[in-house]
């Protein structure tokens, strides 16, 4: 294919153009970008907000090196669909009770969300959302997290997260012992 | 002198020496499979696995395959794919701890406590987590511990931090009078 000479400064001006634009682009560890609103993204994440309100933010995509492709498409699915959904009265009225205090239930399409990732998808975005300030994102992702570990013994939980057992006998023993007094199973 | 029942029973779960299960049509593999519940599948012989494999590789070749048939085994799937990120040392100190933040402590105290090293140190040492203490538990729970002990450790974990005590299967009258001493 050519290459249009003429393009190069046309991509000036699109630029400059482009400096007063409503979207953020944001670069993955692995080089893609994405585009995200910026009024979203300021709002739902506390890192970007900064980078906005600072004026560190590149047009040619924002590096944000600790965060890999699937995960900052993640991210960015996320801001969209927090853009377009309306907080439910359940949210607003939720956390009131000492129960849920002081995290508000995931709604509805929140909890799709997660469903559908895979478990390593999850770990990334649940690290992405520590990463960017993402409060409620990370509150979600934990929340997910956190059921997968409801009401299960230690070595089901290692075998639902492919964690390695690394306590010897003897140290097992010790936990036993120092919690044997507070159950009746053991 | 086996009962017929039982005789009967240890028949059929002789292992079949004829048939190769493994040639089982995928769809039959699936509702086999999604008869059982997430961990069964996940914890069960690697054959699943193969045979999952060859769902997988099914599911990409076929655009047309009947996708509700595999709808109970979706999650299996998800999970397996698991494996490569480090639950136990990978993830940031702080996510871990928002983690166990959203469990019950009588979770903490009984599960993610003993799960690994690392684990183990958030679930202890760290006296925010035990501010707003919560243990409703279970009925099933509830007869397996000592109410008063676990619900003085959570107490004890806090390191004077403790707020809050919410408890439905855990503390009884000692407990509160401990708690009242705090």
């Amino acid at each position: 294919m050519e290459v249009d000479k003429g393009k190069g400064e046309a991509e000036e001006t699109r630029k400059v153009a482009e400096a007063d634009r409503d979207t953020v682009t944001l670069k993955s560890s692995d080089g893609k970008l994405f585009e995200v609103s910026k009024e979203a993204a300021a709002r739902l994440s506390t890192v970007l907000a900064g980078m906005i309100a600072g004026g560190s933010i590149d047009d040619n995509g924002t590096d944000l090196k600790q965060i890999g492709s699937e995960a900052l498409e993640n991210v960015v699915d996320y801001c969209n669909k927090h853009a377009n959904s309306i907080p439910s009265a359940a949210l607003i009225s939720s956390s009131i009770s000492f129960n849920t205090a002081p995290f508000k239930e995931p709604e509805e399409w929140e909890r799709k969300f997660v469903d559908r990732l895979s478990h390593d998808a999850l770990f990334d975005l649940v690290e992405a959302a520590n990463f960017l300030g993402m409060e409620r994102l990370l509150d979600v992702t934990c929340h997910k997290i956190s059921e997968m570990m409801k009401g299960k013994s230690p070595d089901q939980i290692r075998e639902v997260f492919n964690i390695k057992n690394d306590y010897t006998k003897e140290e097992l023993e010790e936990i036993r012992q120092e919690l044997a007094w507070a159950f009746y199973d053991d | 002198m086996p009962s017929p029942c039982r005789r009967r029973h240890t028949e059929a779960s002789r292992p079949s020496e004829s048939r190769d299960w493994a040639e089982l049509p995928t769809d039959a593999v699936a509702t086999v499979l999604g008869k059982l519940v997430v961990d069964d599948v996940l914890a069960g012989p690697t054959q699943i696995d193969d045979i999952l494999d060859d769902y997988e590789a099914y599911q990409f070749e076929d655009e047309d395959v009947d996708e509700l048939k595999f709808e109970p085994l979706k999650e299996s799937i998800l999970w397996r794919r698991t494996a490569v990120m480090d639950w136990a040392d990978g993830l940031a100190a702080d996510v871990l701890l928002e983690i166990f933040h959203r469990l019950d402590h009588i979770d903490v105290l009984m599960a993610a406590d003993r799960v690994c090293h690392t684990w183990r140190a958030t679930a202890r040492d760290e006296p925010s987590l035990w501010r707003r203490i919560t243990m409703r538990g279970h009925e099933g729970i509830a007869r397996r511990i000592n109410r008063c002990g676990m619900a003085c450790e959570a107490v004890r974990r806090s390191a004077g931090q403790c707020e809050a005590f919410c408890g439905e299967f855990a503390g009884d009258d000692g407990f509160l009078i401990y708690l009242a001493q705090q």
